[in-house]
């Protein structure tokens, strides 16, 4: 099935996440001051305010807030989540690899930056991965 | 109860445009209902001073473009934009300039016409907070409806029935009302039975896609006196967002609404309790269950149970979307004028088959995103 990612327009606040994601990393700025992950990466803290803002990778491992498959007319199918960072931050993804339809509430996931150009998708974690921690 | 909105400003006129698949513009449709619902008013474009409306064509400046398209020369402009909960929040802000002296007949309008008028558009590469919910190419607003559904039947151990009564019901409303875009009625096994669109929402739990306008004139009370239609009292309001893009939700299952609706609820002195006939927004049928939780028509994980038992249909005792909502009746993209209309046509008595009898009180509430913004009203006919 046919999947059309629409790009980007890189600009300040976020060609940090896009180059990251290049070189196979989710970035997100952290507050310096309150320790804060914020994502979507923004330039100012949303706990405290704060301008002094670092951008820092993420450990790539989440957990299912919530999910949904989306049925494409021509039968095809995809799974879109809502993640919550180990880092703290929630998130939207697309869970891919074999069994994406096994995914449940709770569910742990495992970051693949993969794609052209690359984005941050999640697997489901687990021996059947074939990725380790 | 609480003066500054006690009211003082009524609504004296409410009308759609032509609906459904109408071949019109979005000027052309906004400018029929603007026409009509002045003229049922007893008024006439040349008495208008304030024009409102949050959308013309997706052109900035909608108010004025509009005004240019009417010919009129306002003093008082709002364009508020709170999405589909933009009229209800504009409707408030006209109340309080109508007694501030500012305006004595403002206008809130709206038309789309997505079935009749799409000029071509340049695809937009990604920009700003959205691209990180939309570099995934799925369909939203739906995908983000489907996550709060999601959560929501987790939560409640719930399953997808409940959400399907909701378009039942709104359908069987619509059976009612001639102005209605379906009124065949459909049972919760032709909803499960439609075709899938993001899990757990099929395309029966999802709105209509149709042509339609809608709109409003609010005059004070002392001259709503001398017009011809019942007056209707703006009694309460109260606006609220928690995020945009859905993945800033505090919390999937309980909206905004839990805030304007208790602000508009305290400002008109009454209890939820207390509410005749409600218009709640129904983009998606879980926006229904979400909303009357979150007003506090129910517990959490209540409105599903509520809603399959007949409660907000037809002889319920919670009458809900009473012209068949957005489901089964109209909606243009941003339906919030239309729960304004209905509200207002209940508490006049006008609804022919789908009255509620003896309605004085009406809630009617929009929800604008991605769950995103709500905006509240109370409505009295006898206060």
């Amino acid at each position: 099935m046919t999947r059309v990612y629409p790009s980007a327009y890189e600009d300040a606040d976020s060609q940090p996440f896009w180059a990251a994601l290049g070189e196979g990393r989710l970035d997100m700025p952290r507050c310096d001051d309150c320790g804060r992950h914020l994502f979507y990466p923004r330039a100012v803290c949303t706990a405290c305010g704060s301008e002094r803002l670092t951008w820092v990778t993420a450990r790539g491992r989440a957990t299912v807030h919530s999910f949904t498959t989306i049925h494409q007319r021509d039968g095809g199918s995809y799974v879109i989540a809502l993640v919550d960072l180990a880092e703290g931050p929630r998130m939207i993804t697309e869970i891919i690899g074999e069994n994406a339809g096994e995914v449940a509430i709770g569910a742990e996931v495992v970051l693949d930056v993969t794609g052209d150009p690359p984005r941050p998708f999640f697997r489901l974690a687990g021996p059947a991965q074939g990725r380790d921690a | 109860m609480n003066a500054p909105m006690s009211g003082r400003v009524a609504i004296a006129g409410v009308a759609e445009s032509d609906l459904g698949i109408t071949g019109r513009t979005p000027m052309a449709l906004q400018a029929q209902a603007v026409t009509r619902a002045l003229a049922e008013a007893g008024l006439s474009l040349s008495d208008v001073d304030g024009y409102c409306t949050s959308d013309l064509a997706g052109e900035y400046a909608p108010s004025v473009r509009m005004a240019e398209y009417l010919g009129i020369r306002p003093t008082y402009h709002d364009t508020s934009a709170l999405g589909g909960a933009s009229f209800l929040s504009q409707t408030a802000h006209a109340a309080q300039a109508i007694r501030d002296g500012r305006a004595e007949v403002v206008v809130v309008g709206y038309a789309r016409a997505p079935r009749s008028w799409n000029p071509p558009v340049p695809a937009a590469p990604l920009y700003g907070p959205g691209q990180y919910e939309r570099m995934w190419g799925a369909p939203f607003p739906v995908t983000a409806y489907a996550l709060a559904a999601r959560r929501y039947l987790h939560d409640h151990g719930a399953a997808p029935e409940q959400l399907a009564a909701v378009a039942v019901a709104a359908r069987r409303w619509a059976g009612l009302n001639p102005a209605a875009y379906r009124r065949d009625p459909i049972t919760v096994d032709d909803v499960l039975g439609s075709r899938m669109i993001a899990d757990p929402l099929h395309a029966l739990d999802c709105c209509l896609v149709t042509d339609g306008g809608g709109a409003i004139v609010l005059v004070g009370e002392d001259r709503a006196r001398d017009l011809p239609q019942r007056p209707v009292f703006i009694l309460g309001h109260g606006d609220a967002s928690t995020h945009m893009n859905v993945s800033s939700m505090p919390d999937l299952t309980r909206t905004a609404a839990a805030a304007s609706g208790e602000r508009a609820l305290r400002e008109a002195g009454v209890a939820v309790g207390d509410i005749d006939v409600f218009q709640i927004y129904d983009s998606f049928t879980v926006t229904v269950l979400l909303t009357m939780e979150s007003l506090g028509l129910c517990g959490p994980g209540e409105a599903g149970p509520l809603v399959a038992a007949g409660h907000t249909a037809p002889g319920g005792d919670l009458p809900m979307n009473t012209n068949g909502g957005g489901l089964s009746y109209c909606h243009p993209g941003e339906y919030g004028i239309f729960t304004i209309i209905e509200a207002v046509r209940q508490l006049r008595g006008a609804c022919g088959d789908r009255q509620v009898p003896g309605a004085e009180l009406a809630l009617a509430h929009g929800t604008g995103g991605e769950l995103s913004a709500t905006s509240t009203l109370i409505l009295g006919s006898n206060r």
